[in-house]
């Protein structure tokens, strides 16, 4: 029965007082009564209506309990739909909430991605910036490092000057120098410096003694040499003498004016010819081999250091080995031993290897031999050929 | 449960949510917070001068409701119309000598639109500046001399 009273909407249930007025309109006893208390007219048709002029209706309902049910169903059904609606209000004001806290959220997402990108970049510029700052203190450092190079290098370089002054100054400047200078680094950096000078000094001392002690050595050799050639020219003038003495013989025996002193080597020359030409004759006066002994003995008694090369040279060699020889040859001078003493010979004619010649050869006096015999032409030749090739 | 005004008050609520009616509209969080603070939108009938406006309609009821009329007046933007005044107040008798407790938010909504639909001309109220200076802010109190029986 969903019947319902306009005023208070709501639906009529059996045991309701319902009331209907004299035009038909039916409400609860106590809306109407409520109402007429205002106004004496029929709530939906306004016709006139008094509490004596409305009556009470009964309904008859055949299903009682069902019909309340239905009743108080509607209505529990009602309120609830009402909750419902009232909760999906705040439901739909909640999610409008949510998404409005979404985007918002988004937003700050948003936000904060480009926070973390502009971190990022600052922190990649602070890395730079680190590295370029780093860089720029090794340069700093090294430039400090050159500073101090270049300050200590300024501070030398007025020492080395106050050195150099020094090395030129004189005692006195010296004096005005040192009173000015007391730093014992500057002074042992002096003093090094001059030890430095001393030392070069001392080894240009060396090298100049050197050079003088070779220089010695030189004048000393180019003595021996002078020695050795007076040496020699005494032997010369010895043998010389020997021969002037021949010649003088010579000339005696062929009542020839004797040459004296004739040091001029043409002269030589024709007193040697005419020495050879009479080589078979040959005897030497006994003052003149004193002589010549004499001078032997000089050279034999010489303190010089170069007797012994004097006594390995060729001329003197065959004299120094066997001096009683020697004097026999003095005395009876063979060709042989003229030849042996001779400086003309080369000096192997003069070594023990020599071959000994028969006494058929003779030196012919120009560095060959000949044979008085002169059976035979070709075995002298071949002979000649063999000894001197 | 609740009192009889705002029983009826929520079943009318829910009929006019689930049946609603061309041109009305509820604002039903608003009426979630209070059920006896209504703002109810009516658009202007179709083929009429306030085609394509909208109105704001506020209802204000009392304990005593469905005996006692709701207060109602235009808010927002007031409708130029003959009977309703510059301050939203309206010149309705249905909403003060002539309620009865058969009348709801719908039937009143319902009035008002056809009484906007009625008119052929928007323009205020004769006496609009005389009213407005002196009349209480409850147009309920204004005792209404009804020019116009026809609507």
């Amino acid at each position: 029965m969903n019947i319902n009273c306009v005023i208070c909407s709501d639906l009529f249930i059996p045991a309701d007082s319902v009331f209907s007025t004299q035009c038909g309109h039916i409400f609860h006893h106590a809306c109407l009564i409520q109402w007429m208390e205002r106004k004496k007219d029929c709530p939906q048709c306004r016709q006139k209506c008094t509490e004596r002029s409305i009556f009470r209706i009964y309904f008859n309902t055949t299903n009682l309990d069902s019909s309340i049910n239905s009743a108080n169903l509607i209505q529990t059904v009602d309120n609830l739909t009402f909750k419902v609606r009232e909760q999906d209000i705040s439901l739909r004001k909640i999610e409008e909430e949510r998404r409005k806290l979404e985007e918002n959220l988004q937003t700050k997402e948003k936000k904060i991605k480009s926070l973390d990108a502009s971190v990022s970049h600052f922190n990649q510029v602070i890395s730079t910036m680190k590295h370029e700052r780093d860089m720029l203190t090794n340069q700093r450092m090294n430039y400090k490092v050159i500073e101090a190079e270049n300050l200590e290098l300024k501070a030398k370089l007025n020492l080395l000057q106050t050195i150099e002054s020094i090395m030129t100054a004189s005692q006195k400047e010296i004096d005005d120098i040192m009173r000015q200078n007391l730093s014992s680094k500057d002074l042992t950096m002096m003093l090094g410096a001059l030890r430095r000078e001393l030392n070069n000094t001392e080894s240009r001392k060396n090298e100049l003694r050197r050079q003088l002690q070779t220089v010695r050595n030189d004048l000393r050799s180019e003595q021996e040499e002078r020695k050795r050639l007076e040496d020699e020219l005494s032997k010369l003038e010895s043998e010389n003498h020997l021969i002037l003495n021949k010649i003088k013989h010579v000339k005696s025996d062929q009542n020839i004016a004797p040459i004296e002193d004739c040091d001029t080597p043409e002269v030589v020359k024709k007193s040697r010819q005419a020495f050879l030409k009479m080589d078979s004759q040959n005897t030497p006066s006994p003052l003149n081999a004193e002589e010549f002994n004499k001078r032997i003995q000089n050279i034999q008694d010489s303190n010089s250091p170069y007797f012994k090369v004097k006594k390995t040279s060729i001329g003197l060699a065959p004299i120094l080995k066997n001096p009683k020889q020697q004097k026999r040859s003095l005395t009876r001078p063979s060709s042989k031993d003229v030849a042996k003493l001779s400086i003309f010979k080369k000096p192997r004619l003069a070594h023990d290897s020599f071959p000994k010649l028969s006494s058929d050869i003779f030196y012919n006096g120009i560095g060959g031999t000949s044979k008085i015999l002169q059976s035979d032409l070709t075995t002298n030749s071949h002979e000649l050929s063999k000894d001197y090739p | 449960m609740s009192c009889p005004a705002e029983r009826r008050l929520r079943k009318e609520l829910l009929e006019l949510l689930t049946n609603p009616m061309p041109g009305i509209y509820i604002d039903e969080e608003k009426v979630a917070k209070n059920i006896n603070e209504w703002i109810v939108t009516i658009e202007g009938a179709e083929k009429t001068i306030y085609e394509g406006e909208t109105f704001q309609l506020q209802f204000s009821f009392n304990e005593k409701y469905p005996f006692d009329s709701p207060t109602v007046l235009f808010i927002g933007k007031i409708p130029v119309h003959s009977h309703i005044y510059s301050n939203g107040h309206i010149c309705l008798s249905i909403l003060t000598d002539d309620w009865t407790p058969a009348l709801s938010v719908g039937a009143v909504c319902l009035s008002i639109r056809s009484m906007l639909s009625s008119a052929t001309k928007k323009e205020r109220p004769p006496d609009d500046m005389i009213y407005t200076r002196t009349c209480s802010k409850n147009p309920k109190k204004t005792k209404w001399f009804f020019h116009d029986d026809t609507v």
